[in-house]
């Protein structure tokens, strides 16, 4: 059974996730013209958040809304709320929605175009600067091309396909989440240098070192995960809610790549 | 257990978490409200004074700002504060916030308020930027508004902006004062007589030139008529204002914003006071040497202004940005006079509204000039009921994420004392670097709540791979497994420093700060937390464990056994 753990066929998961991610980057083209879907901050307009008491649906806001340039989504974690994304005045639509709903809290949060999109550039750059600069630091610590290759490609996918299962969910790429993609680079790395660690420099074979390091990376993927699932189902605000899922869906998609990518890429690498 | 005393890492821990625990004074049971600022014209001005903490009034406890909210418009309100017991005649403008329970400082999404980033209109210096949050601090004071904090911002192409940030406040209250502003210039303007082929303007010495509807033609340069194109005779510059009746009317730029150097606003030098069908306010501006020498050379040859005894013909016109924003007419007995205070009045009918035009003509005044517009680029505001729920949540989420780790650990390691110890080096690396964020005078804002919560997941992960490696069977000694244990470690810190470099550059609040906690949490975790837990570990754990498995042994285990010998894939 080790052996089916190390079995090439397990090649089939991450690619049936990564044609998942690129089918879903192709849809949102098709309808946005864009790759993903960008949140107010990465393109500018504005975004209201809403608390009222007591529950409000989408649905509800959008009909009070209607024949206004907007878009609504519930908002998750806070008890009851809604996100308008909007290009006109958030501060009327702000009004047009407290004289008709009991309203707790809100926000408002307004970039102008041009900024946003200078954001969107600079999230970019940053994205690949961390990429680069990630690189660096592999080949740094391992010496070897190859197998240095096989951790930043594993990282790589994890990012592409976390982006897209967020695009099929729906939710918009924001600075948060942003934030949080950075962060899965660092999570993701984790466990491939576990195991590449285990595989170049404990002495056991291939397989005696898979398989350990599978032990302590499972661990760890397994407190994650139930971290980040404590905070989506605690009430808590969109911001971190946006962190946790980015996040938990990294993580499972680093196992994937991790104990099936990784492996493969270095199994191969080394018989040569 | 002697042994403790010798680990240095452990102790150095312990020193850091009583040291954070100060840093932070986090105070339990408080009650009251804090009084967060009085309005300037408040009458419980001098009964109480900001700072102070309000426990209850008129009998009722009040412990927050809804509480306190009830009697906005009390009366003679008995007032217990912490130290004190008095009877403040009314209540009307103390705002009151909610007192901290700590020293750790509440980012803008948690405490409610403002926040508004601005840009230039065209590219500046480093140093004009500075100028323009100086200019607009003092701005903002003159309105007494106090907690706007102005943040210097630049992006990757090395543009600058403005952040401004104000708790409590709104937006409307933001955009209002910080977009008003404008170019500063107060003009008077002159007539010149006709002599016969063109004009004259008589200042010190005399002056010709000629002039039709369109344009004047002043010392061989042409200025349109209503433009800012500008001529300069024995150093005042002057505009062309058209024709009036057989006269040309020049404007003479007698102050500019840094002419105005300082506006009185205490009671001996303004104030307000009824007279007959209305209200009349004044107050005094000191004008610069420079500046008042201007006005006297240029008044000195105005005449009175037949239908308003006491005054010039000229008035002393206010433009903002090259629009007339209000005039004000110059007393008889300036005529001519250097004068570096004069005083500034205005009328209205009643008490609020020459009140608020007093307000208005002193920050005016006192604004100075501001160098370029600024345009509100992006802003965010929030109500303090919702920043108030977020910081609850997030009790909340840490508390769920911290026990549902300790479950996942519970069950992989079947003993107690392993999550334990892990649980206690998480919780001291949060203390410290809450620690550290209010030694550094941080924000905590929503992105270094997300950076925490992050560490919870990740700090325990290193721990795992610690205890994990010191459990393999392996034949090297235990101080050296763990030492492989800190290589990976160090790897996968460097690692994500390495990601987190990029933000720092990128100059927008939330994800900087994301970045920095992150980076200090690691670094705090690779030298101080994580080496720690390693000493102790290996103090009380030791090898122990080899014999207990755990629910992950026994899936590995029968794993194994349906094995047949298979071929090994070697190195």
């Amino acid at each position: 059974m080790i052996e089916k753990i190390l079995s090439k066929k397990l090649l089939i998961l991450p690619i049936i996730l990564l044609a998942i991610a690129t089918f879903s980057f192709i849809s949102t083209y098709q309808e946005t013209g864009h790759f993903v879907e960008r949140s107010v901050e990465l393109k500018g307009g504005s975004l209201i958040t809403i608390a009222t008491n007591g529950s409000v649906s989408a649905a509800e806001v959008e009909k009070l809304l209607q024949g206004r340039e907007i878009s609504v989504r519930s908002v998750q974690g806070l008890t009851a709320g809604v996100i308008i994304q909007t290009s006109e005045d958030p501060e009327e639509i702000l009004g047009i929605l407290e004289k008709s709903l009991s309203i707790r809290g809100s926000s408002i949060e307004t970039v102008g175009p041009v900024l946003g999109e200078s954001f969107f550039q600079q999230a970019q750059v940053a994205l690949l600067a961390a990429f680069a600069l990630m690189s660096i630091t592999i080949f740094l610590i391992f010496r070897k091309v190859g197998p240095s290759l096989a951790i930043i490609a594993s990282a790589a996918a994890d990012i592409y396909i976390t982006l897209g299962f967020l695009g099929l969910l729906g939710i918009p790429l924001s600075l948060p989440i942003f934030a949080a993609l950075l962060l899965l680079i660092g999570y993701a790395v984790d466990t491939d240098i576990l195991l590449t660690n285990h595989v170049l420099k404990s002495g056991k074979s291939f397989q005696e070192a898979t398989v350990s390091a599978m032990k302590t990376g499972i661990t760890m993927t397994a407190t994650t995960f139930a971290a980040m699932l404590a905070i989506l189902l605690a009430p808590t605000s969109s911001v971190l809610n946006q962190i946790a899922i980015t996040l938990l869906i990294g993580i499972l998609v680093d196992n994937v790549n991790t104990w099936v990518t990784n492996v493969q890429l270095l199994k191969t690498m080394l018989k040569r | 257990m002697s042994d403790i005393w010798k680990k240095w890492h452990v102790m150095f821990l312990i020193v850091l978490v009583i040291a954070s625990l100060v840093a932070i004074s986090p105070k339990v049971g408080v009650r009251g409200v804090e009084v967060s600022f009085l309005e300037k014209d408040s009458p419980a001005q001098g009964q109480l004074s900001a700072g102070d903490i309000i426990r209850e009034v008129n009998g009722q406890e009040v412990n927050s700002p809804e509480d306190f909210g009830q009697f906005s418009n009390a009366t003679n309100a008995a007032v217990k504060t912490r130290e004190k017991e008095l009877t403040v005649s009314s209540l009307q403008g103390v705002e009151v916030k909610d007192v901290s329970t700590s020293r750790i400082k509440l980012g803008l999404e948690l405490v409610g308020g403002t926040r508004v980033v601005l840009q230039p209109e065209t590219n500046i210096s480093e140093e004009t930027v500075d100028q323009i949050i100086s200019t607009l601090q003092l701005r903002i004071n003159s309105f007494g508004l106090k907690d706007f904090k102005f943040q210097k911002i630049q992006d990757l192409s090395g543009n600058f902006f403005i952040q401004a940030e104000l708790a409590g406040g709104t937006q409307a209250e933001v955009r209002d004062l910080l977009e008003r502003e404008g170019k500063f210039e107060a003009k008077v303007p002159l007539l010149a007589t006709t002599n016969g082929s063109g004009y004259t303007l008589r200042l010190d010495s005399s002056h010709t030139f000629t002039a039709n509807e369109t344009h004047a033609i002043v010392s061989g340069k042409t200025i349109m008529v209503n433009s800012t194109e500008r001529v300069q005779l024995e150093g005042i510059d002057f505009e062309f204002g058209g024709l009036q009746d057989s006269r040309a009317v020049v404007k003479a730029i007698v102050y500019t914003g840094l002419d105005v150097q300082q506006v009185y606003t205490d009671p001996q030098n303004s104030g307000i006071r009824g007279t007959g069908n209305g209200f009349e306010f004044y107050f005094t501006v000191l004008i610069s040497q420079e500046g008042a020498e201007k006005f006297a050379k240029i008044t000195k040859n105005i005449p009175s202004d037949p239908r308003n005894s006491g005054y010039l013909l000229s008035k002393l016109e206010i433009y903002i940005d090259d629009a007339l924003i209000n005039s004000y007419a110059i007393g008889d007995s300036l005529r001519g006079q250097v004068v570096r205070n004069p005083s500034v009045s205005g009328f209205r009918e009643t008490q609020d509204q020459a009140a608020q035009e007093k307000l208005y003509s002193e920050s005016l005044l006192r604004s100075g000039s501001l160098p370029v517009k600024l345009k509100i680029v992006r802003s965010e505001s929030i109500s303090p009921s919702l920043g108030r729920e977020f910081v609850s949540s997030i009790f909340v989420a840490a508390g769920a994420a911290l026990i549902a780790v300790f479950m996942v650990m519970l069950l992989r390691y079947r003993t107690l004392k392993i999550p334990a110890l892990m649980m206690m080096t998480n919780i001291a690396e949060i203390i410290i670097i809450l620690g550290a964020m209010v030694a550094i005078g941080f924000n905590i804002d929503l992105a270094a709540i997300g950076a925490i919560i992050a560490i919870i997941g990740s700090g325990v992960d290193h721990l795992i791979i610690i205890t994990d490696e010191g459990q393999r069977k392996d034949s090297i000694s235990l101080k050296q497994k763990i030492r492989r244990a800190f290589g990976i470690i160090m790897a996968v810190g460097a690692t994500v420093i390495a990601a987190m470099l990029p933000l720092f550059i990128i100059g927008l609040g939330m994800v900087k700060s994301f970045a920095i906690v992150t980076t200090i949490g690691i670094l705090v975790g690779i030298f101080i937390t994580r080496p720690a837990y390693a000493e102790l570990y290996e103090l009380l754990i030791g090898e122990e464990l080899e014999t207990k498995s755990s629910v992950f042994d026994k899936l590995l285990n029968f794993v194994k056994k349906r094995d047949k010998p298979s071929q090994e894939i070697k190195d």
